[in-house]
């Protein structure tokens, strides 16, 4: 397939220093004169401190992420965040687009989801958009980006099952960014697995809305062994 | 003699493990407090629309003292009866994808790194 061609389906064209196939080393220059460091900062941070990230990790059925390896920070085009490059098996961060610790920690959970469903699952993030639907539903659903406070902070007032209804906008769009289907049928294929993807909520057990929903998340995972055991 | 007594290890790990709650009795209290919390009724609330219900915890965290301290069987099946529900709960959906068996081959293999340049 023609490399340009190739790029814009599957939404590479947001993420240009990324060519499919190829990998760039970070130059000294482009270290100094760009976001990276920041990045690469608050990255290490994230890794570190969260819970939610340390679960994905090794419940990810790949054994290990590593950082170096499953990270890039990178220059994005337009708004977005990050992105799951499944050909090269990297999480990529939008430096130029993550400012705060908090965005970069939710990010980070965000694109764990979608390693966790390439490492556990058949994904065909290419070809299948039912299954991109699915892990774009469940990384909305389970990494906080639909939260209330994020969602009043984006200017939507909404509470009683506001949540779901977040999940779905957010996987819609994410959708409509990276390949190019028209909104209303890219609207179907959400409807179409969206109380499955929603229902789904592995590696947690639950949806996790606060720091002790991500404890006891843990908790129960540690105790997994036991638990089977006696049911 | 060392497979001896990883042997031995894991046959006394495994005894260790069974014949006891799923839980340990104090999680199912703290599960019980967190659902009841009014972080977790909003949080419930603004994702089903629906508010929490509690009361199994509690009964769980009830069936588990009995467990522990007379070893009655009807609270053991009371107790394993509420976690099974739990469990199917969980899987209540059919998967849009086939479960792997093993991980993706390419996961740890190493990016290409660009030739160095010629001094």
């Amino acid at each position: 397939m023609d490399q340009t061609k190739q790029e814009e389906e599957y939404g590479y064209d947001l993420f240009p220093e990324r060519k499919p196939g190829e990998h760039k080393k970070t130059s000294i220059a482009e270290s100094l004169f760009t976001f990276n460091h920041k990045c690469q900062v608050m990255l290490q941070f994230a890794v570190e401190t969260s819970e939610y990230q340390l679960f994905s990790l090794f419940l990810s059925g790949c054994s290990k992420v590593f950082k170096d390896r499953h990270f890039s920070c990178e220059d994005c085009d337009g708004t977005v965040s990050g992105g799951f490059d499944a050909a090269s098996s990297q999480i990529v961060l939008c430096q130029n687009n993550i400012h705060q610790q908090s965005h970069m920690n939710r990010v980070v959970t965000h694109e764990l989801i979608h390693a966790f469903d390439h490492c556990r699952a058949h994904v065909d993030w290419f070809n299948n958009f039912r299954h991109l639907a699915c892990s774009e539903i469940r990384a909305a659903n389970l990494s906080g980006d639909c939260s209330f406070t994020n969602e009043v902070a984006r200017f939507n007032f909404g509470f009683k099952r506001h949540h779901q209804e977040c999940v779905r906008g957010r996987a819609l769009r994410s959708i409509l960014a990276v390949r190019k289907i028209s909104r209303a049928e890219a609207e179907k294929i959400v409807d179409e697995v969206f109380d499955s993807c929603f229902n789904d909520h592995a590696p947690f057990g639950r949806i996790p809305h606060s720091k002790r929903d991500a404890k006891f998340a843990y908790r129960d995972y540690m105790n997994r062994d036991r638990y089977y055991a006696n049911l | 003699s060392l497979l001896i007594s990883c042997q031995f290890e894991s046959v006394w790990l495994f005894s260790f493990d069974v014949n006891k709650p799923p839980r340990a009795c104090e999680d199912y209290w703290s599960e019980f407090r967190h659902c009841k919390s009014f972080k977790n009724w909003f949080h419930h609330y603004y994702t089903y629309g629906t508010v929490p219900s509690c009361q199994q915890w509690k009964e769980d965290y009830h069936n588990c003292r009995e467990w522990e301290k007379h070893r009655g069987t009807e609270a053991k099946e009371a107790l394993r009866r509420s976690e099974k529900i739990r469990v199917a709960e969980q899987r209540n959906f059919i998967p849009v994808w086939q479960l792997r068996q093993e991980p993706p081959r390419d996961w740890h293999v190493p990016l290409n790194q660009e030739k160095p340049q010629d001094s």
